[in-house]
């Protein structure tokens, strides 16, 4: 018996190494997609969560100062808990979803297989939507190509406005182009913003479920279905949440007047805030003129009534 | 034509075919009777003794493979009705339930090699269970003597995943199993937990870990869980598969800091 143990154990080691380098790395990969994952999956469920409080625009306002107080620190953490993971995640995702797969879940309809088609699906739907909601709504989107260029075209962007947080998200989801909220553009944003915010609830929650299976966490199968209906429950929870947060700012969103950019004289960048981090504004002497805007709070406080009042 | 006494029920059978390995596929469907206990090897065993299309025409038998006739071997799985099943234990009364009117058809399994007509080349199956030693080391020029005991309960998670025939459904059904690429498959992952915990097998577990995070392993399941479905033997597999995970996190762990 000891004998033919020690007679495997040599012949492991002689073993030729059919684990190439390559094959390790991608192991690496996968694993940290997954954290990745997993970090930028806890960023949504905060940002619905604090999205959902648009139902009253005063408490929205309230949360975005809190954000926004953070001051220079917000680039730091913005880049180092949600951007680098995204950036990751995405690049791996979209490599796992193109990456030779044949998806068949005509002939095997098997709620698994839907779901493993659906994580695919909603991932690109997701690469779409996130394009979108950061150019637009972002100042690291296309506001920042209007902050090193100065193109007119972009003079509008970001259309997110930390001191009129309510009146411009209302703006910048429900009425991007232009007053009728029945223009077509408008109609297609409006339902854009709802399908992407499904779809990062699905992908969320699935998602939560198959890294437990990646890592090991739920081995037998009454494990995984426990851990599913887990998910599930927060798919659910997070699909209320996301839904409440949605009509927040579309179908119970209620326009109203935002102050022209240039309103303190000041430039576009002051209501911004201090919000470009110290290397940034180092690296773009550009920017650190407008990084010492006034606070968030003054910011709202000075806006009064032109912001959203509720 | 078919006499009227056997022309009671007959069934169209849609067959896609393929000469050589290299040459383009073709479909030909054939118009087969039919018996309560029809099969679907059966259907194929009566048209080689009579292969004539439902169009009149002389052609080569269809090629395809069968052995056991009782879904232990594996030899004659294909994809039947847009799923992979075994020709011998799929029954033609099912399949007209499942849907009714339609036609039976029939393809080799597509991702493997095709040799001819219905019978694919499966080695990759086999090279991949010798990348992961997928065996115990047995009496070599000595008698090793008789090996260590097996407890009931370990035995009781063994003997399911022992019933393995190498079908290969399993890969047929899976999307992130294709002909281009070298994912194992959940098949071989369930053979390595199986080897992992025989206590003779043990002591190659850290190799085959090695394989089974290398390149083509456990980091390209998608858990679609497709495997699990439809193998014929009812195999843990998604069960393997997490035990594989597991086995991958505390190996690569292991390995990070004392390796
Ligand atoms: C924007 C484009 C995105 C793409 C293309 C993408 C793609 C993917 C893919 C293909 C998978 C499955 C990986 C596998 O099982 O092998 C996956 C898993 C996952 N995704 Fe995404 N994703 C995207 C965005 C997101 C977002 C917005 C979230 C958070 C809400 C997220 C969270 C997750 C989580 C938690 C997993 C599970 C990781 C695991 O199985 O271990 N992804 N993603
Ligand atoms: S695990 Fe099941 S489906 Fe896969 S090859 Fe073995 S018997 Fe066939
Ligand atoms: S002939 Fe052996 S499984 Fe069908």
């Amino acid at each position: 018996m000891t004998s033919a143990m020690e007679g495997t154990s040599a012949n492991a080691s002689v073993a030729p190494d059919y684990s190439s380098r390559r094959g390790q790395i991608h192991f690496w990969l996968r694993r940290i997609h997954s954290l990745a994952g997993l970090a930028f999956g806890g960023f949504v469920a905060v940002h619905l969560m604090i999205n959902a409080t648009g139902i009253n625009g005063v408490m929205y306002q309230q949360e975005v100062n809190k954000i926004h107080d953070l001051g220079p620190n917000l680039a730091f953490v913005e880049f180092t808990f949600i951007f680098l993971p995204l950036l990751i995640h995405v690049l791996y995702g979209l490599y796992a979803t193109g990456a030779g797969a044949r998806w068949n879940a005509v002939h095997y309809n098997y709620g698994g297989n839907v779901r493993y088609t659906l994580q695919r699906v909603t991932g690109l739907i997701l690469l779409v939507f996130l394009a979108y909601h950061l150019a637009t709504l972002h100042r690291w989107g296309l506001a920042l190509i209007y902050d090193l260029t100065h193109w007119r075209a972009l003079s509008s962007f970001p259309w997110f406005r930390p001191h009129f947080a309510y009146a411009s998200t209302v703006d910048a989801i429900k009425t991007p182009y232009g007053k009728n909220p029945w223009f077509w553009a408008n109609i297609i944003s409006v339902v854009l913003y709802l399908l992407g915010v499904w779809a990062a609830v699905f992908h969320m929650a699935n998602g939560l479920w198959t890294a437990a299976i990646a890592w090991g966490l739920t081995v037998t199968a009454s494990a995984q279905k426990r851990w599913g209906n887990v998910c599930l429950a927060v798919g659910i929870v997070f699909a209320i949440v996301g839904t409440i947060a949605w009509a927040s700012f579309t179908i119970l969103g209620h326009p109203a007047p935002l102050p022209p950019r240039h309103a303190h004289g000041h430039g576009t960048m002051v209501e911004r805030g201090p919000v470009y981090s110290a290397p940034l504004r180092r690296a773009i002497p550009q920017l650190s003129a407008y990084s010492y805007g006034i606070s968030a709070r003054t910011a709202i406080e000075t806006a009064g009534a032109a912001g959203r009042p509720v | 034509m078919i006499s009227p006494a056997e022309s009671t029920k007959s069934i169209r059978l849609e067959i896609l075919r393929q000469d050589t390995p290299s040459s383009q596929g073709y479909w030909q469907t054939f118009d087969v009777p039919i018996t309560p206990a029809s099969n679907v090897t059966s259907l194929l065993r009566t048209i080689s003794g009579r292969p004539v299309t439902s169009d009149g025409r002389n052609v080569a038998p269809p090629a395809y493979e069968a052995s056991c006739l009782e879904e232990v071997c594996g030899s004659c799985t294909m994809v039947i009705n847009g799923r992979v099943r075994q020709a011998c234990s799929t029954l033609v009364r099912r399949l007209m339930a499942e849907s009714p009117g339609s036609p039976i058809t029939i393809e080799p399994m597509t991702k493997f090699p095709v040799i001819r007509d219905l019978i694919v080349d499966r080695s990759r199956m086999f090279e991949n269970l010798k990348r992961i030693k997928a065996w115990i080391p047995i009496d070599g020029s000595f008698n090793l003597g008789a090996g260590p005991k097996i407890t009931p309960e370990q035995q009781h998670t063994m003997y399911p995943l022992s019933r393995c025939m190498s079908c290969g459904s399993c890969l047929e059904a899976c999307p992130q199993f294709t002909r281009d690429n070298h994912f194992l498959g959940a098949q071989i992952f369930s053979m390595a937990r199986y080897y992992n915990m025989h206590p003779n097998g043990k002591p190659d577990a850290d190799a085959r870990m090695e394989v089974l995070m290398g390149d083509g392993g456990i980091t390209d399941c998608g858990n679609s869980q497709n495997c699990v479905r439809v193998c014929p033997k009812d195999i843990p597999l998604t069960e393997s598969i997490g035990v594989i995970g597991r086995s991958a996190t505390v190996y690569s762990i292991k390995k990070f800091f004392s390796k």
